[in-house]
């Protein structure tokens, strides 16, 4: 059985362990000294024995050898003296008994002892005897042996007296052992046992006050004192945490009372608030004057409607966009207070009229929209429409006077591809116009037509303006050829908007908005000096010289500075003059005869070509050609286009030919797109030519690869190759053998 | 040779008992008496040291018998292959006292031609060992002188003789003697 020594109390222990010890070193002494003390016991008494063999064999010689026995045995007795002796025995030479001792009534020497070599020898202890020979001789001769028997009792005396020392030594320092380890279990247990009753009390009791008395400053002592450190801390922390507690409540209760008031504070402040965001919430949905809702109650129901109709096809519906007719009159002649007065009552009318669930908004002014919400087909729309506006048919009494009002309707339905209350509301107002536009007090319905006019002009605006500065615009070119050789002689800068969001935009849909907006200084400035700029590039690229042909509108030219930014336009450029034309529309050079004329000699001075745009379809005076300083006629397109069917469009064309030959002018064909027009016009005498034949539009790139590289070139048999195929007349434009511009 | 050596020493073992047992007149028990006696002489050379300056005219120990003599021829026979610290014993035959002067041992015999007192007188001093048996010469001054008693062969030992002579007497030797004379030096 395994003894579990952990469990044993430390007294035990250290008893167990004292004792042991002590025992074991004892043990080990004794047997270690023991040991040692009978091997040097018996070599003691052999020594002895042999000493005294020697010196009795020496003794005895003489005896021996007179043969006086008596003398012998008188040596011999002297052994009696030792203790060690049992007996001693002299044998003569012949092995026969010559003299003998013996111990007490031992009798230990045989009457005949052959020392069968009388050699000085010893045999080992036998029965706990030890036989010794000694040869006696004297002078060399050998007279007989002396044997000695000798005894082991003083080795075992000395033996059990050390083993009695031994077992009196090992019981006393058993007893002082355990007197010692009792002592120092107390003085180590002792305090342990001390902190383990602190413990238990402390636990019990719950009294961290208590402290456990130190015995000393031994390790015992320090775990004491940690002990008693422990219990401070403890101490402390629990009254701490105590009055933390108590002040922790004080505090809860103080806040849940401040909570509580807030909350209520709050309470009221929200109902207020709600209350206020009512109000608020109404004004901002609803028009003060008249009642109805206001433009911000339309979109919202607008967007819930499109966001319904998306998900429900069949969930359609239609917005009118109401406007007075001669509301402005009245508000002129008769005060803002009649007018604001009118306005409600129409308001009144109108909300009568249409009823729930459809709406009446004000947009503003004298703008009404009206929500028809079930209705989408056309015919039920017109019908609702013609029964609102029936609603002013009655004359309005306000202040002693009767009067009479009439609205226009712009009508709208869902069944557009794209469905937002802004289009929807745009595309009312479009129609509304469009209304007017036809004759007061009727209705019409919005067509994809009028979404341009309208809607666009006002996104355009505004991007308008940033797009010079984002460098959004950019020039392409549309070559100008001979119309005798094909060789490409000049080109005409047209400016485009490359809109971030609509693509490419061609100048009719933002030259007039530019107009309106000033911007066309600005505009066609960055285009003169683009096209300069460019010209004179390639021009130092080595490729064939053309000219340059740029519009100018009539505010542009109306504007002091255009000459001296034609001058610096071409000085930074670098650009010869003669390689820069300038187009002005026969309506522009109409308008203003007497600063145009001053403002074209300064032109001419700088060294400019000044050519005629859309020659014909102005009043032209032909007198103006002679006196001002023209170079170029551009014949309208519409002549050439007609030239195909229109005999007349021929002979027009032929005769400004032949005029501008009088003048001594150059004649630019627009337009040209078949071969069949350019074989007519060269019939005629057009110098040069410009039109989709020989390629439309295009970037400055293409420009250069297909019309000023050496190699694109045109030649002359190719113009042939052209004309021949006019020719023929069941060939189509899209057939022929045009160089492409892509 | 050692044979003789262990019938010498047989014989001066055995020889005091059938002596007991023969009377003193028997011829042939005085010839074993003078064996006994022969190797008593042996034995005393054993057990006596000479001065170590002595230096004798042989490298032997003699020994010489004054007298007519009583041993014969046996004697001679018994000592031929006898050595005593390593020297050779030899006996000699002598007339006159001053021929021992050479001589180791001297053995006075009875009747002899001088008187034994001027003998031992003008032996004086000299490092002689001298042995005597005869009852006459009993007192004379001899170192060593034999006596039978019970029938055994036993000895007188004078000290103050040998230390004179400047011999030293094994004390092994003096306590077998039937007695030691301490007698002063005057003798």
């Amino acid at each position: 059985m395994r003894i579990r020594v952990d469990n044993w109390p430390i007294e035990r222990k250290l008893i167990t362990f004292s004792l042991t010890a002590s025992a074991a070193a004892l043990f080990l002494a004794f047997f270690g000294f023991s040991g040692y003390e009978i091997v040097t016991s018996h070599n003691e008494s052999i020594d002895r024995l042999d000493a005294l063999t020697a010196v009795t064999a020496e003794n005895s010689a003489a005896a021996l050898a007179f043969g006086d026995s008596e003398a012998a045995h008188e040596t011999l007795r002297a052994l009696s003296w030792e203790s060690g002796v049992d007996g001693a025995c002299i044998y003569s030479r012949q092995g026969e008994l010559f003299a003998s001792y013996n111990r007490a009534e031992l009798q230990v020497c045989p009457p005949r002892h052959s020392g069968h070599s009388f050699k000085n020898e010893r045999t080992a202890p036998d029965a706990g005897r030890i036989y010794a020979t000694w040869s006696i001789d004297r002078d060399g001769d050998e007279l007989g042996h002396l044997l000695i028997v000798g005894n082991r009792n003083e080795f075992r005396r000395r033996l059990s007296r050390y083993s009695v020392i031994a077992i009196l030594v090992l019981g006393v320092s058993c007893l002082v052992t355990f007197a010692l380890s009792r002592r120092l279990q107390r003085l180590i247990s002792g305090p342990i046992l001390d902190l383990v009753q602190a413990a238990n009390a402390v636990r019990a009791e719950r009294v961290y006050s208590r402290r456990v008395h130190k015995r000393g400053e031994d390790e015992c002592g320090l775990l004491v004192d940690a002990f008693n450190d422990m219990l401070s801390e403890i101490d402390r922390r629990d009254r701490g945490e105590q009055l933390r507690g108590d002040r922790l409540e004080d505090e809860v209760t103080t806040r849940t009372a401040d909570l509580r008031r807030a909350n209520q504070e709050l309470e009221s402040e929200i109902a207020e608030r709600r209350r206020a965001e009512e109000a608020l919430r109404y004004e901002a949905f609803h028009d003060s004057l008249t009642g109805l809702g206001n433009r911000a109650l339309l979109m919202s129901r607008l967007d819930e409607m499109c966001q319904a109709f998306s998900a429900d096809r069949t969930a359609g519906f239609a917005l009118l966009f109401l406007d007075l007719d001669g509301f402005k009159l009245v508000n002129d002649s008769l005060g803002h207070t009649v007018g604001d007065q009118l306005l409600a009552r129409a308001a009144q009318r109108l909300a009568s009229t249409v009823g729930p669930p459809n709406l009446v908004a004000r947009l503003g002014g004298d703008e009404f929209a009206i929500l028809l919400s079930n209705l989408n087909e056309p015919e039920e729309v017109y019908a609702e429409s013609e029964r609102i506006l029936s609603c002013f048919s009655e004359p309005f009494a306000l202040r002693d006077r009767e009067i009479f009002i009439n609205g226009s309707i712009g009508a709208v339905t869902s069944s557009l591809n794209s469905c937002t209350p802004e289009k929807l509301l745009r595309d009312a107002d479009a129609a509304m116009y469009r209304a007017k536009a036809i004759g007061k007090a009727t209705v019409a319905f919005f067509d994809i037509g009028m979404a341009s006019s309208a809607l666009d002009k006002l996104e355009l605006r505004n991007d308008l303006q940033r797009a010079l500065d984002r460098d959004e615009l950019l020039l392409e070119y549309q070559p100008i050829c001979s119309a005798t050789t094909g060789v490409t002689v000049g080109c005409e800068a047209l400016v485009r908007w490359r809109h971030p969001i609509r693509g490419v935009l061609s100048p009719d849909c933002f030259i007039g908005l530019s107009e309106e907006m000033g911007l066309v200084h600005r505009l066609g400035e960055w285009v003169l000096r683009r096209a300069c700029a460019q010209n004179a590039e390639w021009q130092a690229r080595g490729f064939r010289k053309v000219y340059v042909s740029v519009n100018v509108s009539a505010l542009q030219i109306r504007r002091d500075d255009f000459v001296g930014i034609t001058a610096s336009a071409l000085e930074k450029s670098g650009l010869e003059p003669r390689w820069l034309k300038l187009e002005l529309t026969e309506t522009v050079l109409m308008e203003g005869s007497d600063f145009i004329t001053e403002r074209l000699r300064s032109l001419d001075h700088v060294g400019v070509r000044i050519a005629v745009d859309d020659f014909g379809t102005g009043y032209s005076s032909l007198n103006y050609l002679r006196h001002w300083p023209i170079h170029t006629l551009k014949i309208d397109r519409s002549f050439i286009a007609e030239s195909r069917n229109d005999r007349a469009g021929i002979q027009i064309v032929s005769a400004i030919a032949t005029m501008a030959q009088a003048l001594g002018l150059n004649i630019i064909a627009e337009g040209v797109e078949v071969p069949e027009q350019l074989h007519l016009i060269r019939s005629v005498g057009c110098h040069q030519v410009q039109g989709y034949l020989f390629g439309k539009p295009m970037s400055p790139e293409n420009f250069v690869d297909c019309f000023l590289m050496p190699s694109s070139e045109r030649s002359q048999a190719d113009l042939n190759t052209l004309l021949d195929a006019s020719l023929l007349p069941a060939r189509s434009v899209n057939e022929l053998p045009l160089r492409t511009t892509t | 040779m050692r044979r003789y050596a262990t019938w010498l020493v047989m014989a001066g073992l055995t020889l005091p008992l059938p002596l007991v047992s023969q009377h003193d007149g028997d011829e042939r028990l005085r010839a074993q008496e003078y064996d006994v006696k022969a190797a008593f002489l042996y034995n005393f050379v054993k057990f006596v040291r000479w001065p170590e300056n002595v230096q004798h005219g042989e490298d032997s120990i003699e020994i010489a018998v004054l007298g007519r003599d009583p041993f014969g021829a046996r004697i001679d026979e018994m000592l031929a292959d006898k050595t005593a610290d390593g020297r050779p014993l030899r006996v000699k035959r002598i007339r006159r006292a001053h021929e021992a002067e050479d001589a180791d041992v001297l053995f006075l015999a009875f009747p002899m031609d001088e008187s034994p007192q001027a003998v031992l007188d003008a032996l004086v001093g000299k490092p002689i060992l001298t042995v005597s048996d005869a009852p006459e010469l009993t007192g004379a001054g001899t170192v060593i002188h034999m006596v039978v008693e019970d029938r055994r062969v036993r000895f007188d030992v004078d000290l103050g003789v040998a230390t004179r002579n400047g011999l030293a007497l094994s004390s092994h030797l003096l306590r077998l003697a039937r007695r030691v004379n301490k007698a002063p030096l005057d003798r």
